[in-house]
């Protein structure tokens, strides 16, 4: 193999090593992205249910109460914005600030979490009683159990976070965390606006 | 590599992988709800609860249609593969071709209630999906006519890969134009449940599928096995495949047509000749998998030496040895000019690896 030829092919691979870089971030849109999926088909069974039905709401129910959820939307959502000045400090290598904002979002997801507990045990009809309530406990479970999972995520990274070098290649845990926790977010708000405000 | 550099089987499986990435969540949560409907108690598809059962339909079909567009696309990419090298000719319309990939994994999503015709469907829906799935014979006509334009005037060869190609594209375009009959509403709510719809689905996955996958078996069985595989009884194999498929699976149009119902364990006695004849058909593709793997197995044990690219093919996999060794290359070589350059004289990679010859062909 000549020189110029050698040089070509180092070239070549040195190109291939920078294109494989980082693709999780990719990795984790895609997974995202399917996750979405999920939700749009269940609420779009929503709509479905919710306009095609008769008897919509269970015998004796009026609705659901909106001002305890409201409460815990406004912690949710408030959550998202703390969790991005968490990334900042990082961003900055200030990690006692990241530290400190990273630990207030898992306490304002756990606060959602305890807020979504508290509603489920002080509810009056149970899983049995029709499809609204059917589709009720699927929707609000199945994004609960989402913000539990991104609560753990949040604690691993804290943990991680006290590792020597742990950002030595690049904070992908943390970005990925927290697009998962906008995420969460956002489908939550979706959420809401469909069960508690369109009744 | 550039994406206009990758190969249409690359193209086709990335557009059949998007297909799994967005169909796929909506059956899981159809899938979710029955199981708590079973579990749990809930009732979100009993009618006697209050519940709908057509949202399962819609869930699982949502899906299911689609499902069909992955398996049967990345054998679109095989045909693509395959009949530029038993033409030598490049793939006509390459570019035309990925795109109309891609317009079929967009219009999959579309399609779904073409199966439910039959299931109390609003008529503005049936409206709907009726065009949506007319719409796709668009793209499938463009790949057809892409294949033709691609093996016209060639210098064809008529290795057994070649034969499965060609045959599996001629039971796919019978299946395409029975697709368009059941597209129809009024059709396909007259021939619902019956026959006919058997035979179509069978024409699909038979007929295209699976002789695309018996095609790519053998164009690359000596880059797998780095044997060649002995060619009469490949032909041998695909004469019994393609009148046993055609004899098992033709004379289901007429039944259809007839009023056989599916899904019965017995049928009328007025429809027992056809379905003999098709007992036959089942039976010839049962025997021409004897020749298969007879020769499949012989082949690998004891056939002639195949060499690095025993079809004078251009690509990839063409340029190492066969098998190919682990990690392929030992320097990941840089495509630089479009696949199936036949007949030009253009170096597919910039730096060849191995010192192989830069479009694979040995001079004429």
């Amino acid at each position: 193999m000549s020189a110029t030829e050698l040089n070509t092919t180092m070239d070549a691979a040195a190109g291939a090593a920078h294109e494989e870089e980082d693709h999780r971030l990719f990795g984790f849109v895609v997974f995202l992205l399917s996750e979405s999926v999920i939700f749009f088909s269940l609420f779009v069974g929503y709509i479905v249910y919710k306009t095609s039905l008769t008897d919509w709401l269970p015998a004796g129910v009026e609705g659901l109460e909106v001002r305890e959820p409201l409460i815990n939307t406004i912690v949710l959502v408030s959550s998202s914005f703390v969790i991005y000045f968490a990334e900042r400090f990082l961003h900055k290598d200030n990690l006692w600030g990241f530290r400190a904002f990273w630990l207030l979002t898992m306490g304002m997801g756990s606060f959602f979490l305890y807020g979504q507990a508290v509603e489920w045990r002080g509810l009056s009809f149970s899983v049995k009683s029709g499809v609204f309530v059917g589709t009720f406990y699927l929707l609000t479970g199945f994004h609960g159990l989402h913000v539990f999972t991104g609560v753990l995520l949040q604690g691993i990274m804290l943990g991680r976070s006290f590792l020597p070098n742990n950002y030595a290649d690049g904070e992908f845990g943390v970005v990925a965390t927290s697009l998962f926790w906008h995420f969460v977010d956002v489908i939550w708000i979706m959420l809401f606006a469909l069960i508690y405000l369109w009744q | 590599m550039g994406w206009l550099n990758l190969p249409a089987f690359c193209w086709t499986v990335l557009a059949a992988q998007l297909i799994q990435l967005v169909g796929l969540p909506a059956l899981t949560v159809g899938a979710v709800m029955l199981l708590l409907d079973l579990t749990v108690g809930t009732s979100f598809f009993d009618p006697a609860l209050g519940g709908d059962p057509i949202l399962y339909q819609h869930f699982f079909w949502f899906y299911s249609h689609p499902a069909v567009y992955v398996i049967i696309l990345p054998i679109f990419g095989v045909f693509s593969e395959i009949l530029p090298v038993y033409s030598r000719k490049p793939l006509f319309g390459y570019p035309v071709v990925v795109v109309s990939s891609m317009i079929i994994t967009g219009l999959s999503l579309i399609v779904w209630v073409h199966h439910m015709f039959a299931s109390g469907t609003p008529n503005w829906m049936r409206m709907l999906f009726m065009v949506t799935t007319m719409t796709i014979s668009v793209p499938t006509g463009i790949k057809i006519f892409a294949w033709v334009a691609t093996v016209w005037g060639g210098k064809l060869r008529l290795t057994t890969a070649m034969l499965f190609a060609l045959g599996g594209i001629s039971m796919f375009l019978f299946a395409g134009i029975t697709g368009i009959m059941l597209a129809s509403a009024p059709f396909d709510i007259h021939v619902n449940n019956t026959y006919f719809v058997v035979g179509h689905f069978h024409y699909v996955i038979f007929g295209a599928v699976v002789m695309g996958f018996y095609a790519a078996i053998y164009h690359w069985f000596p880059k797998m096995t780095g044997r060649m595989y002995f060619e009469g009884l490949g032909k041998v194999h695909f004469i019994l495949t393609f009148i046993g498929a055609n004899l098992n699976f033709l004379p289901m149009h007429p039944l259809g047509l007839l009023g056989m119902p599916r899904r019965v364990a017995s049928y009328d006695p007025e429809f027992a000749f056809l379905n003999v004849l098709t007992s036959i058909g089942g039976f010839l593709l049962g025997v021409s998998t004897l020749p298969f793997i007879l020769n499949m197995l012989s082949s690998w044990a004891q056939g002639k030496e195949a060499g690095d690219n025993p079809w004078r093919a251009i690509g990839l996999e063409w340029l190492v040895s066969s098998p190919p060794p682990h990690e392929n290359f030992e320097t990941i070589p840089s495509v630089v000019s479009r696949p199936y350059g036949y007949g030009g004289d253009e170096p597919l990679v910039a730096a060849l690896p191995n010192g192989v010859s830069a479009d694979g062909e040995s001079p004429e």
